[in-house]
């Protein structure tokens, strides 16, 4: 689904990528992890075009995304669920999700009806203002976005940074869920090692700008030193 | 002063807001969307009045160069924008030099193809209207009327219509409105056509009552500025209420004192309010 | 970023430049001379936009304000148009109100622009055109000041020492005291801006918030750029006026704000001798030139504007002189740090 060679970004202060290998296999779930600071949001901003490559290349789904701008390549079926979450929050729910579609000809602008029945609390909410929503709600309002694009590839970056449990729970079934009904492929950065345990397939570890080990989830939860070495925990 | 002097002062500035909200508009959504402040659209304003000029000289009728003036700038616009503007984005800084030296170009342009002196376009509705006891030219009322219907159509566009949605998505976050597919730069050239034939629109329906010459662009687009800091350059509402500051002073001052006094004034003013309130009126307002 | 200033090719660039309109009278009629003379001072105000602008961001539109305001107060103190100064018509008096006006408004108008929240980049370039505007109108109306008709017969420069003096009107020692001045001027605001306080401009200017945490006054620093700019265009309309002896509302106005920032785009608004040169260089083409393309001059100029802009951020000069410089390091002598 997605492949990575020798990728380097950064910003104008410094290189922050130096030259990442990395492959996203469809239909799974890969985790990207790592300590504060190694490159993990600027992998995700990368792939989603938001910042030069500076050297390397990324190929999505069979074609050479490296020089096509974010637009483009949401049109190509990657989607993206930033840090923060970023929703619009002077926008009701039924706007947030409607810009999902926007880029998309007329005829397709409407919400699909399977992203309303997977989330039911928004679609009770559609008219509230998303900036009332609860942290947790507007997370799953982020993703819900997302989805609405019908992506093929879900780029999600620390999904449960500042939520309570009981969402990220709800988080990590209804991805789960989806990815097996739907072939949906996700990237994960998480720093929760419960949530990548449940949900991941595989993990990629990445420190200094660069991939330096991939374990499949059941190898890191058997061995406690994987993480501890990658994550110093 | 009497209540027919007041009922004309009132109607003058009423049209002279107007005038400034059109314009003004136009810069103000360019500005959020695109984060380009135009000064060129003074031109844009311009080359409004001289396409009416250009079309009356070449037999055309009045109505015929107003229907057109918003296209043709409009046009203007997007060349503008292709050719000049989006090369220049990501310097903040230099896309006002940059729309500088388009408001150079295009003024000189204008004298050398129309001559520096000033044109008259035709008044195409020479008749007055009783009002209580006094006459009210009728254009004037037209003046009003095309630039409210003009600036609903823009609100109604901006707040309910799908495109509007993507607007104010890529306004409010850009970054994040590109990840979900919306085509920014399709966007960005659409947006600076209308913002141009906003201007555009304003320079035509003002012409037969202003002294068309190549310095009339200044003259609106000094206000517009002012009107946007003054009202809240974050909020379309915003521009609705520092026009009716500046233009309702600028009225005033002008009748009590005279019109040199006036600018002083208004321009006194702005800066008083900008000082105390940085996000303007409105913007204060939804501080609350 | 512009990495800071590289001392060995811009300072040999500065003798260069400086040694050559020293020695110019010598190959040029004394008319060019006395046009050259009037150039220096066009390239003292050109200084004085890349001082606020080029080192502090402070992009504004109105500059000409104080240049005609030094012109204006040259012209009413060597007229003896000052109430109680009547019979003492003195060029240093006049200097002294030519620099400090200018000096003075811009100080009040700062503290309104740069304190509170202050105004961004954009917001005081608008306010600063406006400034302009209302200016103009304002000298336009202004009978004591002349009007639309301006202020004649401005006495040239007069140097009273000790009862003797001499009036400055011959093209060759007018011609070498604007040089004196603009080395002066020049000598003086390159140590600032190579100073700790030029430092601080220019981090104000890349990041005005990251400054403002550091501890800096960013208010103050820019309120003092202002002032210090303005007073400089100041003393070049105080030079100007007393060369061409006749001081009137353009001088004041926003065109003439706007050529000096055309100046300072095309010669380079990052190093103040490139600013000097482009205010120069752009005056002399358009004697040449503006006989033969009459109105296309203006057109040209607002497409070089552009494109300057656009494709040379450094100036055209600017552009010249980093490039020869990149040749100079890597062919002369090794480079320090």
């Amino acid at each position: 689904m997605l492949s990575v060679r020798d990728l380097c970004a950064g910003y104008q202060g410094g290189r922050v990528l130096n030259g990442v290998a990395l492959d996203v296999a469809a239909g799974r779930v890969t985790a990207l992890l790592g300590r504060n600071g190694m490159g993990k949001t600027t992998l995700l901003r990368t792939l989603m075009g938001l910042l030069p490559v500076a050297a390397g290349s990324i190929r999505f789904d069979g074609a050479d995304i490296t020089a096509l701008k974010p637009y483009q390549i949401a049109h190509r079926g990657m989607a993206y669920v930033p840090q923060g979450r970023e929703i619009f929050g002077d926008f009701t729910v039924e706007e947030n999700l409607l810009l999902g579609r926007l880029g998309r000809p007329r005829s397709q602008h409407e919400i699909p009806a399977t992203v309303l029945d997977r989330f039911p609390l928004l679609a009770e909410r559609l008219s509230h203002k998303a900036g009332t929503l609860s942290g947790g709600q507007q997370q799953l309002l982020a993703i819900a976005r997302a989805l609405v694009s019908e992506p093929k590839l879900l780029l999600l970056d620390e999904p449960s940074e500042g939520i309570q449990p009981s969402i990220v729970e709800e988080i990590s079934d209804l991805l789960a869920g989806i990815v097996a009904a739907q072939g949906l492929s996700i990237l994960l950065v998480e720093q929760n090692v419960d949530l990548v345990c449940e949900l991941a397939a595989d993990c990629a570890f990445i420190e200094e700008g660069q991939v330096v080990a991939r374990h499949g989830v059941d190898e890191v939860r058997r061995d406690p030193a994987i993480l501890q070495r990658y994550l110093a925990l | 002063m009497g209540l027919e002097q007041i009922l004309i002062l009132a109607l003058d500035a009423s049209n002279f807001i107007l005038a400034i909200v059109l314009v003004a508009m136009g810069l103000v959504i360019i500005f959020g969307l695109m984060n380009v402040i135009n000064m060129a659209h003074g031109e844009l304003f311009l080359l409004g009045a001289y396409t009416v000029v250009l079309v009356e000289g070449l037999g055309g009728h009045f109505w015929l160069g107003l229907l057109l003036a918003p296209i043709v700038v409009g046009l203007i616009g997007l060349v503008l924008e292709e050719l000049v503007i989006r090369h220049v984005y990501h310097r903040f800084l230099d896309t006002i030099l940059a729309t500088w030296g388009l408001s150079i170009a295009i003024k000189q342009a204008v004298v050398i193809a129309f001559g520096p002196a000033s044109h008259t376009v035709s008044m195409p509705l020479p008749y007055g209207i009783e009002l209580f006891e006094l006459t009210y030219p009728v254009y004037r009322l037209f003046i009003m009327a095309v630039a409210l219907l003009v600036i609903l159509a823009t609100f109604l566009i901006f707040f309910r219509s799908r495109f509007g949605l993507a607007a104010r998505g890529v306004i409010a976050n850009r970054d994040m409105a590109a990840c979900l597919g919306i085509n920014t730069r399709r966007l960005d050239r659409l947006t600076f056509a209308y913002g141009a034939a906003l201007a555009g629109l304003a320079g035509a329906v003002m012409s037969p009552i202003m002294s068309v010459d190549p310095q009339m662009g200044l003259g609106f687009l000094v206000p517009a500025f002012l009107s946007i800091l003054v009202g809240g350059a974050g909020h379309l509402a915003g521009t609705l209420v520092g026009a009716s500051v500046i233009g309702g002073a600028d009225t005033l001052a002008a009748n009590l004192w005279s019109p040199v006094v006036a600018q002083i004034v208004v321009f006194v003013m702005a800066i008083v309010v900008i000082r105390l309130f940085p996000r303007g009126i409105v913007g204060r307002w939804m501080r609350r | 970023m512009s990495a800071p200033v590289r001392r060995a090719p811009e300072t040999v660039l500065a003798f260069v430049v400086w040694g050559s309109f020293a020695l110019a009278p010598l190959v040029l009629s004394d008319w060019l001379v006395s046009q050259f003379a009037q150039y220096f001072t066009y390239g003292i105000f050109a200084v004085s936009l890349a001082l606020i602008w080029g080192q502090c961001g402070l992009l504004c539109f109105g500059q000409a304000v104080f240049f005609g305001l030094g012109a204006y107060a040259m012209s009413v103190v060597t007229l003896g148009m000052v109430p109680g100064l009547e019979h003492a018509p003195s060029s240093y008096l006049g200097l002294v109100f030519a620099v400090l006006l200018p000096a003075a408004v811009a100080n009040l108008l700062g503290r309104f622009l740069f304190y509170g929240r202050g105004l961004r980049g954009a917001y005081f370039g608008i306010v600063t055109l406006a400034i302009g505007v209302v200016a103009e109108r304002l000298a336009v109306n202004w009978d004591y000041i002349g009007g639309l008709n301006g202020l004649m017969n401005v006495p040239p420069m007069r140097f009273d020492l000790l009862g003797a003096g001499a009036g400055l009107w011959e093209p060759v020692p007018l011609y070498y005291f604007t040089l004196t001045v603009a080395v002066l001027v020049y000598a003086g605001l390159q140590a600032l801006v190579g100073s700790r306080y030029g430092t601080v401009l220019r981090a104000i200017r890349e990041d005005q918030e990251r400054t403002e945490f550091h501890g800096y006054d960013t208010a103050d620093y820019k309120l003092t750029a202002f002032t210090l700019g303005a007073s400089v265009a100041g003393l070049a309309g105080a030079l100007f006026v007393t060369q061409f002896s006749f001081a009137s509302p353009p001088l004041i106005g926003f065109g003439l704000s706007t050529e000096a920032l055309i100046w300072v785009a095309v010669g380079g608004r990052e190093m103040l001798l490139a600013a000097f040169l482009g205010a120069i260089l752009v005056r002399v083409v358009e004697n040449a030139l503006s006989e033969t393309l009459g109105e296309y001059w203006l057109l040209a100029l607002g497409v070089l504007f552009i494109l300057s802009v656009v494709l040379f951020p450094r100036g055209v000069i600017g552009e010249v002189i980093h490039r020869a410089s990149a040749v100079w390091r890597r062919g002369g002598p090794p480079t320090r740090g």
